[in-house]
């Protein structure tokens, strides 16, 4: 692909974005056959049980993507690129991982021995392999969709979908997996005590958290490009680096699992509150320089950066057509808006 | 045209930058998905194991201890000892699971749950009826016949006493592999015993 780049200097912006579009589907594809050739014949052997693996993430994914999506301020990222996010975790990352696990868990196995790997293996390559290739679904996000990534909050807001995504497809791989380790004495059982795990318990500091964090960081680097005084770089590695630390210490032996999960939720939480207070902040400077210069009417500056007044103007409107003329409005302000805050 | 110029430049480093992102994105993925699975083939797996010794399957307190005589070895890369071990002697597999028993199953639906685990990664692969039998340390268990579609071997099943797990031991070869063979594979599963904790 490299060469391609280099040999390829006519390409236009437009042809490469649908490059990149391409790229991402095709590799979506290939995670999701992975995932199908791996696990297969559990829907064959186990049918009933491992649909009722898949139904049990389904609250998961729904209350998860919603969430995820409100959090973003101002507005939730568009819902084909927040799809796109889910998806990319789902699949291309997740069956991806799988082989890429699975090599470097048997080199630690032959390499440090198997009661050395038994403990920290899943430790020491996840956080390499999962974080990197969940990392992949939100450039690929900024390179299929420039605008949908503006600045780290935007990154962050990407990356828990990718990491939602992700979360789902192994939580359903667990499952199955615990039918195997429960001898198939009762899959139904050992499906729903895996989800009970999982979802219940492990659910806020899992995935999510870890690639919300590392998003942020692409966040930073787009921020950065886009000349932003608090991009660059190193926040970006902090990110990567912390996100990873996060995953280590999520798979690490011998913790609490409410210690691990209260840890990776109280830093998504903590990096999402100084975020978006950044964010809003600059949305309102942003706010007040453009009633200040007769950009927006004092009115639209009172409504423009809540949810519930934009909402309230539209159902104020005494016609269809004013509605959509309020909407078209609301949306493009918004738009130029969250360019300027991110 | 300078201002022509001036307007294109953007575009094209963008669209450079994009395609250079794309590329490493698209090695970094590569990288990761064949090349661990890649070095760890070109690594050897076998790990050859004293006679005598002595593998622990499972977690204390739910662990039981099998014995391996000469000529064994240890597929690392896939045993793990709380969940069980791959051996192998010559071209004769052994896999000794641990399985959790969330409901003190019994041996006979233990064997038939072993035929429909077996059928995932083995499809066709068929189980005789069993027989139920002591083992010499005392130890209920059923054994009998597998048949895959080119390997044929024993199954054995031994449930702890405890109930709440069992040890499943499987040992499959190719159809003309020799009676020594399964034999030494069968003292090894015979050997089993449960740590006096785990009963």
């Amino acid at each position: 692909m490299t060469s391609t780049a280099t040999s390829s200097p006519r390409l236009s912006q437009a042809q490469s974005i649908r490059l990149v579009r391409m790229t991402a589907i095709v590799a979506c594809a290939f995670g999701a056959a992975i995932l199908s050739w791996q696990f297969f014949r559990f829907l064959v052997v186990f049918p009933g049980p491992a649909l009722l693996a898949a139904v049990l993430e389904i609250p998961l994914l729904v209350v998860g993507f919603v969430l995820v999506r409100l959090a973003r301020p101002l507005r939730p990222p568009p819902l084909t690129w927040s799809a796109a996010a889910l998806a990319w975790g789902a699949t291309a990352a997740a069956g991806c991982a799988l082989l890429a696990n699975k090599g470097l868990i048997g080199l630690w196995s032959k390499g440090a021995g198997i009661q050395f790997a038994a403990n920290w293996s899943a430790s020491l390559s996840a956080p390499l392999n999962e974080e990197t290739l969940k990392l992949c679904g939100v450039i690929m996000i900024v390179l299929a969709a420039p605008r949908v990534i503006q600045g780290p909050l935007d990154g962050m807001i990407i990356g828990a979908l990718v990491g939602l995504g992700f979360q789902v497809t192994e939580n359903v791989t667990y499952g199955l997996n615990n039918i195997v380790l429960a001898g198939a004495t009762d899959p139904g059982r050992a499906v729903i005590d895996s989800a009970l795990i999982r979802v219940g318990l492990t659910a806020l500091g899992s995935h999510w958290t870890m690639t919300a964090v590392a998003g942020a960081g692409v966040g930073y680097i787009v921020a950065r490009l886009r000349g932003a005084e608090h991009g660059g770089v190193l926040p970006a590695v902090a990110c990567l680096l912390t996100a990873m630390a996060m995953h280590l210490l999520f798979d690490a032996p011998r913790l609490a699992i409410v210690i691990k999960v209260g840890v990776n939720f109280a830093i998504v939480l903590v990096l999402y509150l100084l975020l978006s207070n950044a964010y809003l902040g600059r949305a309102h400077q942003v706010e007040a320089g453009w009633t200040a210069a007769g950009i927006i009417t004092s009115d639209e500056s009172a409504i423009l950066l809540s949810r519930w007044g934009r909402r309230r103007e539209l159902a104020g409107a005494a016609t269809a057509s004013e509605r959509g003329r309020l909407a078209a409005r609301q949306a493009a302000l918004l738009t130029d808006m969250e360019q300027a805050a991110a | 045209m300078a201002a022509d110029k001036t307007a294109q430049r953007p575009t094209v480093s963008a669209t450079k930058l994009r395609l250079r992102w794309l590329g490493i994105v698209v090695a970094v993925m590569a990288l990761l998905t064949a090349g661990w699975p890649l070095l760890d083939k070109a690594v050897a797996d076998q790990h050859p194991l004293a006679a005598g010794s002595r593998l622990t399957v499972g977690a204390s307190p739910s662990s039981g201890v099998v014995t391996v005589g000469p000529g064994w070895s240890l597929l690392s890369a896939q045993s793990n000892p709380t969940q069980g071990y791959l051996l192998q002697r010559g071209n004769l597999n052994l896999s000794i699971m641990h399985v959790g028993l969330v409901d003190r199953e019994q041996l006979p639906q233990m064997w038939r749950d072993l035929l429909r685990l077996l059928s995932v990664s083995n499809p066709g692969i068929r189980l005789s009826k069993p027989a139920f039998i002591t083992t010499a340390h005392g130890l209920h268990a059923v054994t009998g016949g597998v048949t895959g579609s080119r390997q044929i071997g024993t199954a054995t099943i031994v449930r702890a006493p405890s109930g709440n797990f069992g040890i499943e031991m499987v040992a499959l070869a190719p159809r003309r592999t020799s009676p020594a063979m399964h034999a030494a594979a069968a003292r090894v599963i015979f050997s089993l015993m449960f740590l006096a904790h785990g009963t």
